[in-house]
């Protein structure tokens, strides 16, 4: 059983408190959907319990160690965050060989499935620059599944997918979270967030709280 | 040492080449050099021996800043070595790599093998246009540490392209290179030509081994000094803030 926990983190950006007080626990075979206006802090959260930035206050604890200090990142971690993208010279397979080689958890064989599962073609010779949008989203959201990944942390897993990409990317994230997985959810479509998680939280100006439904 | 690091390489020993090639062809280098030679002291040139300079005693002509061309060479096909990691795909690499460190430590390291080769082929260059001056007759150790000021020099530029890069993307970081390339090249001719990594590439024949080991050494501090600024920033670097690149 693997737990997230924050306590009392906030975080200040330029004189500006982007994360406010926060305090939430998170545990494994859950999905703990986000949701709120863009610039809410949902984004940022993720990034600290990713362990890409310090919180200025508090503290995110993974399995009890603290992130930063006692733990750089969280081990095993499976991450899809906005904006953010691969090589675009090379191919969507030579991509993910180059991350899955940093750990070598996994070989050629793992990479082709998660790219499979996505519903991309892992013999596909186009480089990541002259994939559509759709197409760059699923890649990246095969990089962030295909090492199996003991938490997921996916910032709008579902931007930029047509219909059926949306519900093969809901039936994926489902499948992860019956492996046993910890998923956390940021999204800006609401049938994401009520179809899929198990707990709802909402972000206004930094503040986090659960929602009314949850209440 | 991955493919895509390899054809960098290639790439800058041939626009090294290239930039020398007029003179190689020529060997108009050596002609002049050795007119100069005779009117000067012959032993000045020893330096242009291993690194293209002429009169390293009085500063630089414009004929000398055209061979110079080649530092920005360096910086222009790995100034992005280390910076590209965190810019563009950083997120997701240094979510896997859980010890920054060793990731940094190892990426310098590959910078300063880079900076060798690219070290030792021009001076190479540079002794076969002046091949009226025989090699051989030079002591190991002064090529050593000659050649060892030189693969600093060349590492020191292609590093604060890297620096500078993480902040600000890849093209300011190469800006910012070439910017103290030049400002380097002045400083040879001023009365601070000790702290220039180009003045300290320049030796004489009959230079003694101190003042030349002095040389290498600040070419080394300042190499230091950038090791351990890059380390810095790549600890405390937060990633996504700011993406230094355009992406897609």
């Amino acid at each position: 059983m693997n737990r997230i926990d924050i306590e009392n983190v906030s975080k200040t950006i330029r004189n500006n408190e982007v994360l406010k007080d926060i305090s939430l626990h998170f545990e494994s075979g859950h999905i703990y959907g986000f949701v709120g206006r863009n610039g809410s802090g949902k984004t940022m959260l993720f990034r600290m319990i990713a362990g890409l930035i310090k919180p200025t206050r508090g503290s995110v604890r993974y399995n009890g160690k603290v992130l930063g200090t006692e733990l750089d990142i969280i081990p095993r971690l499976g991450l899809v965050i906005e904006n953010v993208g691969l090589y675009p010279e090379f191919t969507g397979l030579r991509n993910l060989k180059m991350l899955a080689k940093i750990n070598s958890l996994i070989g050629e064989q793992e990479i082709r499935e998660a790219i499979t599962r996505v519903g991309l073609d892992p013999d596909d010779r186009r480089t990541v620059r002259k994939y559509s949008l759709g197409m760059k989203q699923r890649i990246v959201l095969a990089q962030a599944i295909m090492e199996r990944p003991d938490v997921l942390i996916l910032d709008e897993p579902t931007n930029a997918l047509d219909e059926d990409g949306v519900e093969q990317i809901r039936d994926l994230i489902r499948g992860e979270k019956e492996r046993g997985a910890l998923v956390l959810i940021a999204s800006h479509n609401r049938e994401d967030i009520s179809t899929l998680c198990d707990v709802i939280y909402s972000m206004q100006g930094g503040v986090c709280s659960l929602t009314e439904e949850e209440k | 040492m991955n493919t895509r690091n390899l054809i960098r390489l290639a790439v800058t020993l041939t626009v090294i080449f290239v930039l020398n090639l007029g003179d190689l062809v020529s060997l108009r280098r050596n002609v002049i050099d050795f007119e100069q030679s005779l009117g000067n002291d012959f032993s000045k040139i020893f330096s242009q021996l291993l690194f293209g300079f002429h009169r390293a005693d009085t500063g630089l002509n414009v004929s000398d800043i055209a061979q110079l061309a080649f530092l920005a060479v360096p910086p222009m096909f790995f100034g992005q070595n280390i910076s590209a990691d965190l810019s563009i795909s950083g997120t997701y690499y240094f979510t896997r790599q859980n010890d920054r460190t060793a990731w940094y430590v190892k990426r310098s390291l590959s910078l300063l093998v880079f900076s060798l080769i690219i070290a030792l082929f021009t001076c190479t260059l540079n002794a076969l246009m002046t091949s009226y001056f025989d090699v051989g007759s030079i002591p190991f150790p002064r090529i050593a540490l000659v050649i060892c000021s030189v693969t600093l020099c060349v590492y020191i530029l292609v590093m604060l392209s890297n620096i500078v890069g993480i902040f600000f993307g890849s093209v300011i970081g190469l800006a910012v290179a070439v910017v103290y390339a030049a400002v380097n090249i002045l400083l040879v001719s001023s009365p601070i030509k000790q702290v220039s990594i180009v003045f300290n590439c320049t030796f004489l024949a009959d230079e003694s081994y101190a003042d030349m080991a002095v040389k290498a050494g600040v070419n080394g501090f300042i190499a230091a000094a950038l090791f351990a600024a890059g380390l810095a920033v790549i600890r405390k670097r937060e990633l996504g803030l700011v993406n230094a690149e355009h992406l897609f």
